[in-house]
């Protein structure tokens, strides 16, 4: 079946049965940065956005993607607000092993999108899936707030540049 | 047309959905995708379908779209929809899977799955709340609109799709939600418990109990005998109300097909439950 979907800002035609599973037909069109983790939706490593939203792409039929926007690490690299979450991690001495980068980049992505100055507690319910061993919950947490705050710097920085 | 056959129809309006409904045999509608490892042959997804991927709050009751998301739900918050029903989305699976997951698959997966693999019903996690609540169901097909109450709800009849659901938002002074088994993930050993009530100087005026998963169980008759109770209940009121209980779940299940466990977490959580009414 041919499924048309927007990859990384790219209109293409995904040649794939409608039952297989989009991780698998992501790392077929050689996007390596989704990985294969638990395949229950429940690691975080396979996770792209879907619409904007980070989804496991281990749970969902390629099927149902069609028209979608998706946005795998790879691109979303490009971002600026890509680099405000990894100075954050840096700053928090944050060293991702490479496995689980995309769970927890995309969910920092989503507090930072969700909260202007996200609690503990929102915190703590958005990372409580993640079971990595390269980085545990409290560190991973205060990389995530070390990005709002580089986050609010370079919108301030934007907000008083004159035109 | 692919290898196996396997075709996945998009709707974009409701007048679709009802034209493929009507006119493919064997339609899978599909919803999130979460709980269902496989698709079937034909299958309609109805994710993109604004009227149903949306919800619209009131004074007295919110209506869902069966299509929207377990995180759009969470969005409106806990102060502003029933708490029970807001504790019970918290305990489903990752946000990630809940920006994915749908209110609609959640009603209706357990029981689709059920009907296709010839095992015993496994009710989701929403399906507690939801019926402890009263919720009403919107069925409908090109000319027929049915009003199912959840008690009676055993699945969406064919030609019919779901299109709304309504939850009531009342005030209740106690609402406790309670998961039991494996946390994240939906087993036999998963269950959902909930229990509501309401006091007026210190009368029991409403009670709600009710307990899912592969079961379901809710008794006006239990109910019933404990409105009008006066608070605080005794120690000895409470031990004859949950062997009343104990008795009903008896009657009311099939004892072979489920695990003796959760009829003793069931009982522990409305030992708990009527414990709080003080």
């Amino acid at each position: 079946m041919k499924i048309p979907v927007i990859l990384n800002q790219k209109k293409i035609v995904l040649e794939a049965e409608p039952s297989e599973k989009l991780l698998v037909v992501l790392r077929r069109e050689k996007l390596y940065s989704v990985k294969c983790g638990c395949g229950k939706g429940l690691c975080g490593d396979c996770t792209v956005l879907l619409d904007g939203h980070p989804v496991p792409s281990c749970t969902i039929p390629v099927g149902m993607v069609r028209d979608c926007k998706i946005i795998t690490l790879e691109f979303f690299q490009t971002f600026p607000i890509y680099s405000d979450i990894i100075s954050g991690f840096a700053q928090a001495g944050i060293h991702l092993c490479g496995y689980c980068n995309a769970g927890k980049i995309f969910t920092a992505y989503e507090v930072l999108s969700t909260y202007y100055r996200p609690d503990r507690e929102q915190l703590y319910s958005a990372i409580n899936m993640f079971d990595c061993c390269c980085t545990d919950r409290d560190t991973l947490a205060n990389g995530i707030l070390y990005a709002v705050a580089a986050k609010h710097t370079r919108e301030g920085r934007h907000k008083n540049v004159k035109k | 047309m692919s290898k196996n056959n396997q075709t996945v129809f998009i709707a974009k309006t409701l007048s679709d959905v009802f034209y493929h409904v009507n006119s493919v045999s064997g339609l899978q509608i599909l919803g999130g995708c979460t709980y269902e490892d496989t698709i079937e042959e034909k299958s309609l997804t109805v994710r993109n379908i604004p009227e149903l991927a949306s919800f619209e709050k009131r004074e007295r009751y919110i209506d869902f779209g069966p299509a929207v998301t377990l995180s759009e739900m969470l969005s409106i918050g806990r102060n502003k929809m029933p708490a029970i029903l807001y504790d019970a989305l918290l305990t489903i699976a990752t946000p990630s899977v809940r920006n994915l997951a749908t209110l609609g698959g959640n009603i209706c997966g357990g029981t689709y799955s059920a009907q296709n693999s010839g095992q015993g019903t496994q009710k989701l996690t929403l399906f507690v709340p939801l019926l402890a609540l009263d919720a009403r169901l919107e069925l409908r097909n090109q000319n027929e609109t049915r009003y199912v109450p959840f008690s009676k709800f055993n699945g969406v009849p064919t030609g019919f799709v779901l299109t709304k659901i309504r939850v009531p938002v009342d005030e209740w002074e106690i609402a406790i939600y309670r998961r039991v088994g494996p946390s994240n993930i939906i087993s036999p050993l998963s269950a959902g418990f909930a229990f509501l009530a309401d006091t007026q100087k210190n009368i029991l005026t409403n009670i709600r109990i009710a307990f899912a998963g592969p079961i379901v169980f809710r008794s006006q008759e239990l109910e019933n005998k404990v409105i009008g109770t006066r608070l605080p209940l005794s120690e000895r009121t409470i031990q004859m109300l949950v062997d009343e209980s104990d008795t009903l779940y008896d009657e009311t299940v099939d004892s072979k097909n489920t695990k003796p466990i959760l009829k003793a977490q069931f009982l522990n959580l409305l030992r708990y439950s009527l414990e709080q009414l003080t």
